[in-house]
C-alpha cells in the first residue's frame, strides 16, 4: 500500500479542483452557446433595421427583438439538465446580466443628448464588448477573446466606415456574436 | 482512516477521475474528456482502458449518425474509490495541519 506525503496530497486535491473547474467551464460554454448564437441573430436583424428603419422605429423594434431575445435565453437556460444545475444559474446570471445591460444602455439614450446617432450605434457594441472582457478576465477566458472581438470590430467600424456602420455591426457584431456561439457549443 | 488508492493516483487516472466524478453519473464524450484533462488520445485511452479493467469506469462505444462516439462514466465501484481517495488526500493534509 503506498503512502503519500502532505505536499503530494495538497497536489492532488488542487488538481482535483482544477479538473472540476475547467469541466464547469467548459460545461458552462456549451450551455451559453446556444444562448449567444440566439444573440448574434438578435443583434444581426436589430442593427439590419437601424440601417434600413426610420430612427422613430428604433426602440420598438429593439423592444421586440429584445423580448424575443430573453424569451429564448429562459427557455434554453431551462433546457440545461439538472446534473447541470451550476451551468443552467450560469446561463440564468447571463440572461439578468444581459437585461441589466440593455437598462444601461436605453437609460444612456435616453439621458444623452441626441445630436448625432453614429455614437449611440456604437455604445452597445463597446458596452457589450467591454462586459465580456471582464467576463472573460474573472470567469472564463473564452469570453474575453469575444469581447475584445466585439469591441475592436466595433471601434474599426466607427471610425473606418462610419456611413455604414449600422450594417457593419450587423454583419460583423451579428455574425461575430452567431459564431462565437458556435465556438462555445463546440467545447 | 481511507487507503490511498494507486491506481487513482496516477496524475492522469486522477485527473479522469475528478472529471468523470464531476459528472455525477452522467456519462462524458471522448473528446470532452481529453479537453478538461488536456491528455493526448494515446494517452486518454490507455488510462480509461486501465480505469475500465479495474472496474471504476464504464465505457460505452456507439454511433451518431455515422460518426462513431466513446463514452465513460464512473460506475459505482469508481466512484466510492474515488471518494475514498479524496478522503485520504484530505486527512493526509488534515493530519500534517494538526501538528
Amino acid at each position: 500500500m503506498m503512502s503519500v506525503s502532505e505536499h503530494e496530497a495538497r497536489g492532488a486535491l488542487a488538481e482535483i479542483e482544477a479538473v472540476t473547474r475547467r469541466g464547469q467551464t467548459l460545461k458552462g460554454y456549451r450551455y451559453a452557446g446556444p444562448i449567444l448564437m440566439v444573440w448574434g441573430v438578435i443583434w444581426f436583424l436589430g442593427y439590419l433595421g437601424m440601417a434600413r428603419l426610420s430612427p422613430a422605429l428604433w426602440g420598438w423594434m429593439w423592444l421586440a427583438l429584445d423580448g424575443v431575445g430573453f424569451a429564448a435565453t429562459l427557455l434554453l437556460a431551462a433546457k440545461a439538465p439538472a446534473a447541470a444545475g451550476g451551468a443552467a444559474g450560469q446561463a440564468m446570471r447571463t440572461s439578468l446580466g444581459m437585461a441589466a445591460g440593455v437598462a444601461f444602455v436605453l437609460a444612456i439614450v435616453a439621458v444623452f443628448p441626441k445630436h448625432d446617432l453614429l455614437p449611440y450605434l456604437a455604445l452597445p457594441g463597446l458596452f457589450v464588448g467591454f462586459i465580456y472582457t471582464v467576463l472573460g478576465i474573472y470567469l472564463a477566458p473564452r469570453y474575453a477573446w469575444i469581447g475584445v472581438t466585439l469591441f475592436v470590430a466595433t471601434l474599426a467600424g466607427y471610425y473606418a466606415w462610419p456611413a455604414h456602420l449600422a450594417e457593419w455591426l450587423a454583419v460583423v457584431g451579428g455574425g461575430g456574436l452567431f459564431l462565437s456561439g458556435v465556438w462555445l457549443r463546440s467545447a | 482512516m481511507s487507503q490511498a488508492d494507486d491506481l487513482i493516483h496516477q496524475p492522469l487516472r486522477l485527473k479522469i477521475m475528478a472529471a468523470l466524478a464531476a459528472e455525477k453519473g452522467a456519462p462524458l464524450d471522448f473528446p470532452r474528456l481529453k479537453a478538461i484533462t488536456q491528455a493526448t488520445d494515446g494517452n486518454l485511452g490507455s488510462h480509461l482502458t486501465t480505469l475500465e479493467k479495474a472496474g471504476y469506469v464504464a465505457i460505452e462505444k456507439d454511433f451518431v449518425g455515422k460518426r462513431p462516439r466513446t463514452r465513460a462514466a464512473l460506475t459505482p465501484l469508481g466512484r466510492k474509490a474515488f471518494r475514498d481517495h479524496v478522503a485520504y488526500l484530505r486527512a493526509v493534509v488534515e493530519a500534517a495541519e494538526a501538528l
